[in-house]
């Protein structure tokens, strides 16, 4: 007997947030949208995008699952588009229906492949068979809906182009929509631990995005478009840690990315008064090497709490390389100013937030299992490739006076230009902006 | 007072093009960024033509509804570079070389830029061979894009007005000033940029002409005339209306000496609380500009950032450092404070590669609980933040008020006195308050501060020169010219928060001996007025609202009409308190205490009407325009606005800069204007022998009431008669 839900673990998680944004959303809907000639129909699509992304967290049926998945792109699109008389709303929902759709039929065609082989229609039997034939032509069409939907390198413009919408839209889009791909990753984990192809390719593809997202994020001169590459970045991470092996690790990623994203795009009316501060990169020689050495001490702190092996051998060493380059990066300012006080700081802090991330660590590896299993992947070239690169991107920034100009010139405005909105979602004439 | 209009002088080889220059800049107001958004006509350029006739150009110059598919092209473009090269701080990864200028950095992106040469050999050679030099870029471009002599200014005309907003800011920053901060930019450097964005991406811009007189015939004609007589309509209901009131209250007779005074900014917004606050006591207000006549800029010990408090037709002429809380009080000890070293945190790791991917997930739950308690616990939140700077405000010093030489000081204190027509009859407690609003999370949280301190809060003007009137040095000087301060008399500095209507005072910069059991007692009268003024705007929102939700607004992050400005304000009126005091003016008339018999050469008039007027016709026509075009000259929808460079907001993915007031500062839903678009009414209780000469005098006044921009009438305090200004500059009896 088929089942048509099925709660675990990963579906808490998933309805945690969506309940947790969608009611702040709602909330600060109230006072936003006040006033707006088309809030009845804004609050119906709101409603049905957070029923949609409930039902998809619990779903175990195929049709069921495919349904919730399609209408909340649908209720996305719609939201995103607003009114219909703003052409280039209209055009950017289009964009994001059209992307979102390629990854749906994507979907569709993964378990109707899944189907075949195992001939059950829902996720539970499909699990318990752990079917092996077809098994990277299913999951690799899973792969491209997960690329169309967290919007990765090379499907990302739909999202980079969505910020004609509401600003609760983006919030919600941004902790809710987006994580459908972390989700669907996560929920077919233990399949694509079979094929280490396909684990491979999603670190390629990861690392591209959070590159290239993390690189557009920071030359863009408005906040909204900062917001939506941070994103990009941040999801190509997110795919990147699945591609590693460490389900538990993507889900708090997807899950603390949610809350965080959501809050800065609620807060985005205040840009205009944060002040940026100037912390006179490049850092000296020696706090330079002091910072090394603190990032060299943090994962100390995350070995104690955890207890995870560090053996250069397997994935989980990027944990610790991840939390070195933090723990270096966060004692750099304290160590501007050479006092007793700055010093301890310098050090204590970075070991606090080490032990934090230890212990987040712990709550999503023990708390997931065994719906999501840490699976760490032996290193291999492309990992260490990609260590390298975000070491080397790190370093980048702080020592960016260094740089050859010329090719500065050239990477920045290959970086603008790639960075733009879809043309047609853009507002160039001041009068087809509309808003009735 | 309005500073040169371009300071290139024509150089003796191309003497033409700058002369073409400036008349296409000439139809360009200014816009100033976020950080202080002062109202602006948008129509400014066009004062010099009466106003039907600059509604209808207007109309053909802005409101035109579609651009060719090309041109839209070049502004897609040209928004994507001027966004990058305007950023004041939102990108890490800023331009390069942009200490160059604008015309030169973003050539050198242009040459790298395949979106515009689509590396194309020939193009990327003839781009090479261009003078690098936008003077004389300008006319190869013209002659490139195949413009007639003839057609050359329309076209220097319509590379701006096609994409006003950011024109817009090209003019304030090269003609008022904002150059002095940020990068720089020329007007010349700008209109080169257009025109070779132009040549590179619509060989047929010279069409762009063709388009524009297309729109000279087309179904404008009539479209503002409609709009003109629905403002007329208005304008003579209010006037009618207002007139009544005036005539039927008699001037309530001068009572003995009150117990206390109130000087308020002339701002719309103190109008209620006054009324409120007098009815409460035996309190006398007074009107006048919130920058209580001193030009100066103020500076924040902690940061060493100034900025201009005071109007911005006036430059500073001293520095104040602002009083800051202790152990925050130089740059050194600030770095030294929580908040900044939880600041640099956050920042040094939001802002790079790869720490970004960790800070999200340390800081997601936190993100979380803060959201919670900013939606459902706003006065828990406000509480939290301000834990770093917690602790009184310490005195004003007196080295940060000896930056004004004792001279100015002297003057400063009697022309302000003279000009509001305090100069008898002191009260024992005198309270001068500064204004300024508290949003949160508001793009236009400014455009809520006063005006007259250039966009910002007055309040550190009002104590500086309550400190002047207590000094002795000063009162000394004073009795010299006739004007004696009892000793028993003390100035205080205040501030009205116009959101909440709280008015909060500083003691703490008067000497040891201050009657605290009045000033008590006055603390108490406010907190009365509060709540009156509060129950009485209640009446302005829709919603269910009560003096605790209105307080609300200003704590809660997500509220879009957070308090309705200066929206419907419709009179300026100059005269005694004592003619309005039992007159409900609705919060709809600036008023500017003036007695005519104390100002005998009309010397304090003159000032009145060419400065706190004119800012207030500024004020008056950007809020009638916004409500009009909420598109074309507001800023739209606030809902879907994003801020860029941190100087302006745009519309969604990209747009122009929206300049204006978004549609919550006028409407109060998509459909109903709150404001009631009328021009400014200004009312003058003084003869019209007294105010004519000064109109002789003033082109800025001939201008503005010969083009029907502003309208005067004169009421005579002794008569009562009133006369109105016509067109033509001669007074007629009013009827």
């Amino acid at each position: 007997m088929s089942s048509l839900v099925y709660v675990d673990s990963l579906s808490v998680v998933m309805i945690s947030i969506a309940l947790m944004v969608g009611g702040i959303v709602a909330r600060f809907s109230k006072k936003y949208m006040a006033g707006d000639s088309n809030s009845t129909q804004y609050y119906i699509r709101l409603v049905g995008l957070v029923l949609s992304l409930l039902t998809l967290s619990i779903a175990d049926n195929f049709f069921l699952f495919l349904g919730a998945w399609g209408s909340m792109n649908l209720f996305l699109s719609k939201l995103m588009v607003h009114r219909l008389t703003w052409k280039a709303a209209y055009k950017s929902g289009v964009l994001s229906f059209n992307s979102l759709a390629v990854g749906f039929y994507s979907l569709g065609l993964g378990l109707l492949i899944l189907y075949g082989v195992t001939d059950s229609i829902t996720i539970s039997e499909v699990m318990a068979k752990t079917p092996t034939d077809m098994t990277f032509f299913s999951m690799g069409c899973l792969m491209v809906t997960v690329i169309c939907q967290c919007s990765l390198w090379p499907m990302h413009k739909w999202l980079l182009s969505s910020l004609n919408s509401p600003t609760p839209v983006s919030a919600m889009m941004h902790a809710g929509v987006i994580n459908g791909g972390g989700f669907l990753l996560l929920r077919f984990s233990p399949l694509y631990v079979k094929t280490p192809e396909l684990l491979d390719a999603l670190c390629v593809i990861g690392l591209i995005s959070a590159i290239l997202g993390t690189f557009w994020k920071l030359l863009q001169p408005n906040i909204k478009g900062m917001l939506a590459c941070s994103t990009m970045g941040q999801m190509g991470f997110m795919v990147f840690q699945c591609g590693l092996g460490l389900f538990p690790s993507a889900c708090a990623h997807l899950f603390f990315h949610g809350l965080f994203k959501a809050y800065l795009f609620l807060n985005s009316g205040s840009a205009a008064q944060e002040k940026r501060l100037d912390f006179k990169y490049p850092p000296s020689a020696i706090s330079f090497l002091a910072s090394l050495g603190v990032g060299l001490l943090t994962p100390l702190s995350f070995y104690l709490i955890t207890l995870e092996p560090l053996n250069f051998q397997d994935t989980r060493t990027f944990l610790y390389f991840i939390l070195g380059i933090t723990g270096a990066q966060s004692a750099l300012p304290f160590l501007r100013h050479l006092s007793l006080k700055n010093g301890v700081l310098s050090l204590s802090i970075p070991l606090l937030g080490g032990s934090l991330y230890g212990l987040l660590y712990i709550l999503f590896e023990t708390g997931l299992y065994p719906s999501v299993k840490l699976v760490p992947q032996a290193l291999n070239v492309i990992h260490l490739v990609g260590a390298a690169l975000l070491f080397l991107a790190w370093c980048g920034i702080l020592f960016r006076d260094k740089f050859p100009k010329a090719l500065y010139a050239k990477l920045y405005v290959l970086g603008l230009n790639h960075s733009q909105p879809s043309k047609k979602t853009v507002t160039p004439h001041r009068n087809d902006y509309s808003y009735l | 007072m309005r500073p040169p209009m371009t300071e290139m002088p024509p150089s003796p080889s191309s003497s033409e093009i700058p002369l073409n220059l400036s008349a296409a800049w000439d139809s360009i107001a200014p816009f100033w960024p976020l950080k202080n958004l002062i109202a602006v006509n948008p129509l400014q350029g066009l004062e010099d033509l009466p106003f039907e006739k600059a509604l209808e150009d207007g109309a053909r110059l802005f409101q035109r509804p579609s651009l060719p598919p090309e041109m839209e092209g070049v502004n897609r473009e040209s928004i994507k570079l001027l966004q990058v090269y305007f950023d004041e701080g939102q990108s890490t990864l800023m331009m390069p070389n942009r200490e160059e200028g604008l015309y030169l950095s973003l050539f050198d992106l242009i040459l790298l830029d395949s979106r515009l040469h689509h590396n194309k050999t020939k193009t990327l050679k003839w781009l090479r061979g261009l003078p690098k030099n936008a003077e004389e870029v300008i006319p190869i471009l013209l002659e490139t894009l195949e413009i007639s002599e003839y057609y050359r200014e329309t076209f220097l005309k319509l590379m701006l007005t096609t994409l006003p907003g950011w024109a817009s800011y090209v003019q304030y920053k090269s003609n008022w000033n904002g150059n002095r901060s940020g990068v720089s930019v020329s007007q010349m450097d700008y209109v080169a940029f257009r025109l070779l964005i132009t040549a590179l991406m619509w060989g047929d811009g010279k069409d762009l002409i063709e388009w524009h007189e297309k729109g000279l015939v087309g179904p404008y004609s009539h479209g503002p005339q409609d709009t003109f007589n629905k403002i007329e309509g208005h304008e003579s209901t209010y006037a009618t209306k207002l007139l009544t009131k005036l005539k039927a209250s008699p001037p309530s007779p001068s009572s003995s000496t009150p117990e206390a005074q109130f000087i308020f900014c002339i701002d719309v917004r103190s109008g209620p609380f006054r009324e409120s606050l007098e009815k409460i006591g035996n309190y006398e207000t007074f009107g006048f500009a919130g920058f209580f006549g001193l030009p100066i800029e103020i500076k924040n010990a902690q940061t060493g950032e100034t900025y201009d408090s005071c109007p911005v037709l006036l430059s500073p002429k001293h520095t104040i450092t602002a009083p800051s809380r202790r152990g925050c009080d130089t740059p050194d000890n600030f770095q030294n404070s929580k908040f900044y070293r939880l600041k640099s945190l956050y920042q040094s790791l939001k802002y790079t590669f790869t720490t970004p991917f960790v800070l999200v997930e340390l800081s997601g739950s936190l993100a979380y609980f803060w959201m919670l308690l900013k939606s459902f616990v706003p006065q828990g939140a406000s509480h939290l933040k301000s834990i770093g700077h917690r602790g009184s405000i310490p005195p004003l010093q007196e080295s940060a008020v000896n930056a004004i030489p004792f001279q100015d000081q002297c003057s400063y204190a009697e022309n302000a006195l003279r000009m509001m027509g305090l100069t008898r009859n002191f009260a024992e407690l005198i309270f001068l308050c500064g204004h300024g609003s508290t949003t949160q999370n508001n793009i236009y949280k400014t455009a809520l501060d006063c005006g007259a301190c250039g966009g910002r809060h007055g309040t550190t003007n009002a104590r500086v020169l309550a400190y002047l009137l207590n000094k002795s040095e000063v009162r000394n000087y004073l009795a010299n010219q006739g004007i004696k301060i009892p000793t028993t008399t003390f100035f205080m500095g205040a501030h009205h928060n116009t959101t909440t209507d709280q008015v909060q005072i500083y003691p703490q910069d008067l000497p040891e001996n201050r009657p605290e059991e009045q000033i008590k007692k006055v603390k108490l009268s406010l907190e009365k007025a509060q709540k009156d003024a509060l129950t009485h705007r209640k009446m302005f929102f829709t919603g269910k609202e009560s003096p605790t939700s209105l307080i609300a607004k200003s704590l809660d992050w997500s509220e879009v009409r957070p308090e309705w400005g200066l929206a419907k304000n419709g009179a300026f009126i100059v005269g005694p308190r004592a003619q309005t005091k039992s007159v409900d003016l609705e919060g709809q008339a600036f008023l500017h205490s003036y007695d005519y018999k104390q100002d005998p050469d009309a010397g304090s008039l003159e000032v009145i009407l060419t400065a706190p007027m004119v800012v207030a016709q500024w004020i008056n026509t950007q809020y009638l325009f916004s409500t009009l075009d909420p598109v074309a000259y507001g800023s739209g929808n606030k809902v879907t606005l994003n801020v860029t460079g941190k100087i302006g907001a745009m519309q969604g993915n990209a747009s122009d800069l929206m300049h204006g007031l978004p549609l919550q500062s006028v409407y109060s839903d998509d459909l109903t204007p709150y404001h009631i678009p009328r021009r400014l009414l200004t009312v003058v209780y003084a003869p019209p022998s007294h105010i004519q000469p000064i109109i002789d005098r003033q082109p800025i006044l001939q201008k503005l009431f010969r083009n029907g921009w502003v309208r005067l009438l004169s009421i005579d305090p002794d008569t009562e008669a009133v006369q109105a200004l016509s067109r033509n500059l001669k007074w007629e009896p009013y009827t």
